[in-house]
């Protein structure tokens, strides 16, 4: 959780960038805490193969919404 | 329980204009990303308009309403129509294929046209979706700067870098063989 302290700009952006600027922000991402790993592995499925993955995912989220097991974040 | 294809093919035969944005965008681009619902940014004429209400009539719409289960709010009296739709400029009804984002206007978006360059064509399924590009996701989310927007910025920019870095990659290796090819056929 150090990198998000020590990290005040906003991570997210699309201008372009240089190939070495690109390194760099995905080494700014990768120490934010973004999995570059799981990041790169959906970028060789399908996009039919990731919409079914995700749906294959989501009875068990709407199961523990019903349930209470998930709610939006209330502040205390 | 969501069932984007059964709505993307309902739309596909109805010829709706729209673009697919939000969540699921992001999702069959490679961002790992969950969502409750789909969002739909359309074309706002009434000949598209009563396109995409004919679609959505097929999948029972009633209204998302806090504090009211489903099986309540499909006993309101409400009932999609144009004028319904065309009354606000973000529409949220549940169906039978899912809960809908139905949006006319994207922050951070000049207006439908303004996004013919930042449209993907995505297979999904044998039907090909206009999708908004990461890129255009991020505008949009920053332009909105809600908390679960901002929350979402860091994966979606990882994807569209590393996505930027195969396509370099792939176009390097592309102009290399070509050259290489070339000298074969100099050789020959």
């Amino acid at each position: 959780m150090d990198g998000h302290s020590s990290t005040h700009t906003i991570l997210g952006s699309a201008e372009p960038l240089t190939a070495e600027q690109r390194a760099e922000r995905l080494r700014q991402l990768a120490a934010w805490g973004v999995d570059l790993s799981l990041s790169s592995a959906q970028l060789g499925k399908s996009p039919s193969a990731l919409l079914q993955e995700w749906l294959a995912f989501r009875p068990f989220v709407e199961a523990a919404q019903r349930e209470g097991r998930i709610r939006p974040h209330r502040p205390r | 329980m969501l069932n984007p294809l059964h709505l993307f093919r309902l739309l596909a035969r109805e010829e709706v204009e729209f673009v697919l944005v939000g969540g699921v965008a992001m999702i069959v681009q490679g961002v790992t990303h969950d969502t409750n619902d789909i969002d739909l940014y359309y074309r706002r004429t009434v000949a598209n308009m009563e396109r995409l209400v004919r679609a959505i009539l097929t999948l029972n719409p009633r209204l998302r309403v806090e504090g009211l289960t489903d099986d309540e709010a499909r006993l309101l009296p409400w009932h999609l129509d144009v004028q319904a739709l065309g009354s606000m400029e973000t529409l949220t009804p549940m169906t039978d294929a899912g809960a809908l984002d139905l949006v006319a206007s994207l922050s951070g978006i000049e207006d439908y046209d303004a996004i013919r360059d930042d449209i993907v064509d995505v297979e999904l399924d044998g039907i090909t979706m206009s999708v908004l590009t990461l890129r255009a996701i991020i505008a949009n989310k920053r332009a909105a700067a809600r908390d679960k927007n901002i929350a979402a910025l860091p994966r979606i920019e990882a994807t569209l870098r590393l996505r930027e870095a195969i396509a370099e990659r792939e176009s390097s290796q592309q102009s290399g063989a070509s050259d290489y090819g070339d000298t074969e056929t100099h050789s020959a």
